[in-house]
């Protein structure tokens, strides 16, 4: 990964997973619920993003689903189980991006344009 | 042919009457609703105010006229008692019938025999319902839309302007409050084309099914607590009436009544949509009626589903009416609604299939079969264009499908099929208002065209 993949990433992930946890939910409450235009504009733009770093080798369905189309009407829980598919690809994409360093804290860092980064990251939680 | 043709079906002009500020009229029949006075006395509005006080003012001229030079007074009051041009009421010709001599008399007579009224005049002259027999709310509202006609008239041009309705120079009776007496005036007014008669249109903000002072209500606020009625004896109308007029005082109060409950006077929309806790219960009717005909479920099921599906698809789809035909000695019960492009998926059927008018076949059968398929397909002509819905109980077998898939790759013909699975969805959906009921009808059109040949 590049330095500004990187970064959509940083910025990206957060707020995919408060997407999910809104729809999460909204879907516990009502799973078949119709999701909202409104809020599919967003979740929709999100994914956009997220395929684009992604690619099709972390894409969690590269060939049967890019975008929601609002004219199928997803339901909430339609939506998390998308989302969710996502969360753990992005994590997926993170935890193949990373690495431990070798002296002591052994902190973990991304690796950008093939070298170790300064910038710091959370242990992988996908092997 | 429309069915229920509206001013604007004719002039294919796509406003729904959630949009435009006027009842859209009918061209072969009124409007069920009348005008009424109070909502322009109670209005927040100065101009309705002045309006309200132009009526009475006009109509208590005719009475002092009346004492003066009776015959002109009636004469007038006979010519102002219908007003064909805004065609509001229960008629089905679009032609009410003037009062004659004798009524006349009797309702400016008011003038002469009530003290009360002879010295003030009338503040609302809809009272003239608890004094007078067989004086109704379609009189108070036609009097009252013939002393306001000029102003109607400006009205009417502006809205024409406004959505580009065609109107044409003619030349109609007006009640000139200057003058005090009916004047011929050459104005543009839309007309029908049917009948090229004009045609002027009313504000909804007036309009009630009935008027907030009415008998009914009166009978019931103070006559039905009569010992008489208590003792299970009847009270005649026509006495009531009498009493009325000999103790005017007592329908004061009760105006008074009403104009201080005049918070609660509301216009009457043209069209209701039921409530989501009566949607859920039609629902819950429909769901668990047997297929067929048995007891009467194919009519239960329409009779639960035409209210449900004119709610449902509310704004968007203004409903137009049910209907019956027989093809092949077999009763087809459909819903026919106005296209008034919407919505994206309106204008594209509009556009595409030239609908400008939905037909919806109700099918109360286990199994669609193309039977059905080309019954509807028969049926659907110029006005309904080639789309077309069947709402029926069970999804159709792959062959039907394939069927409807066929006609559109033949005949570019668009049928859909929609089942009770949908209209749980659509009833999920007028209850979350999360999304519109008609996205369910998109979503299955939107498969359809998938599954079409490209």
């Amino acid at each position: 990964m590049n330095k500004k993949e990187v970064e959509t990433f940083l910025k990206l992930q957060p707020q995919l997973k408060s997407a999910y946890d809104e729809i999460a939910l909204l879907s516990k409450k009502k799973p078949t619920d119709s999701l909202n235009t409104f809020k599919l504009k967003f979740i929709n733009s999100i994914l956009s993003r997220a395929n684009e770093i992604l690619e099709d080798k972390y894409k969690p369905f590269p060939d049967e689903f890019t975008l929601f189309n609002e004219d199928d009407m997803p339901n909430n829980s339609d939506v998390v189980f998308i989302l969710s598919h996502y969360l753990t690809a992005l994590e997926k994409l993170r935890c193949d991006n990373i690495t431990r360093e070798l002296e002591f804290p052994h902190n973990w860092f991304w690796i950008i344009d093939g070298k170790i980064s300064e910038q710091e990251t959370n242990r992988p939680t996908i092997k | 042919m429309i069915v229920r043709p509206r001013l604007n079906d004719f002039y294919d002009l796509p406003f729904t009457q959630e949009q435009v500020d006027f009842a859209i009229p009918f061209l072969d029949e009124d409007i069920p609703l009348y005008l009424d006075p109070f909502l322009l006395w109670k209005s927040p509005s100065q101009q309705d105010n002045s309006l309200h006080t132009s009526i009475i003012n006009s109509f208590n001229y005719l009475g002092s006229l009346f004492l003066k030079d009776e015959k002109t007074a009636v004469q007038i009051l006979k010519e102002i008692s219908e007003c064909d041009e805004v065609g509001l009421g229960n008629s089905k010709t679009k032609h009410g019938k003037r009062i004659g001599d004798k009524m006349a008399k009797t309702i400016l007579s008011t003038f002469k025999n009530i003290p009360q009224i002879q010295r003030q005049g009338f503040t609302h002259f809809e009272e003239l319902q608890l004094l007078i027999e067989n004086f109704s709310r379609d009189r108070v509202s036609d009097i009252s839309c013939n002393f306001l006609k000029s102003f109607l008239a400006d009205y009417t041009i502006q809205q024409c302007e406004k959505y580009t309705i065609q109107t044409d120079l003619i030349e109609i009776r007006v009640f000139d409050c200057k003058k005090l007496e009916i004047v011929n005036e050459k104005i543009n007014l839309p007309l029908n084309p049917n009948t090229k008669e004009p045609i002027m249109l009313v504000p909804k903000r007036w309009l009630r099914f009935v008027p907030w002072i009415n008998f009914e209500d009166y009978f019931q606020e103070y006559v039905s607590t009569s010992n008489r009625l208590i003792e299970g004896k009847t009270i005649p109308r026509v006495e009531i009436l009498e009493y009325n007029r000999k103790n005017y005082d007592q329908v004061q109060a009760y105006v008074k009544r009403k104009q201080l409950e005049q918070k609660d006077c509301k216009n009457d929309p043209l069209f209701n949509q039921i409530p989501v806790l009566s949607s859920k219960r039609k629902l819950s009717t429909i769901t668990k009626l047997p297929t067929g005909k048995t007891n009467n479920a194919d009519q239960e099921y329409e009779k639960n589903l035409c209210p449900l599906l004119a709610s449902m698809l509310y704004p968007e789809l203004d409903f137009a009416q049910p209907q019956s035909r027989t093809v092949e000695g077999v009763l087809i019960r459909d819903l026919i609604f106005y296209n008034n492009t919407s919505h994206k998926l309106l204008k594209e059927i509009y556009e595409k299939y030239e609908s400008k008018q939905i037909v919806v076949e109700l099918k109360n059968t286990k199994e669609v079969t193309t039977t059905h398929i080309n019954q509807l397909n028969r049926y659907l002509n110029n006005e309904f264009g080639s789309f077309g819905i069947i709402f029926t109980r069970n999804k159709p077998p792959k062959n039907v499908f394939k069927n409807t898939v066929a006609l559109w790759a033949g005949q570019r013909k668009c049928i859909l099929i929609l089942d009770d699975e949908d209209l749980k969805l659509m009833c999920q959906v007028y209850e979350n208002k999360q999304r519109k009921p008609i996205d369910v009808i998109n979503k299955k059109y939107v498969e359809f065209i998938r599954s079409c040949p490209s």
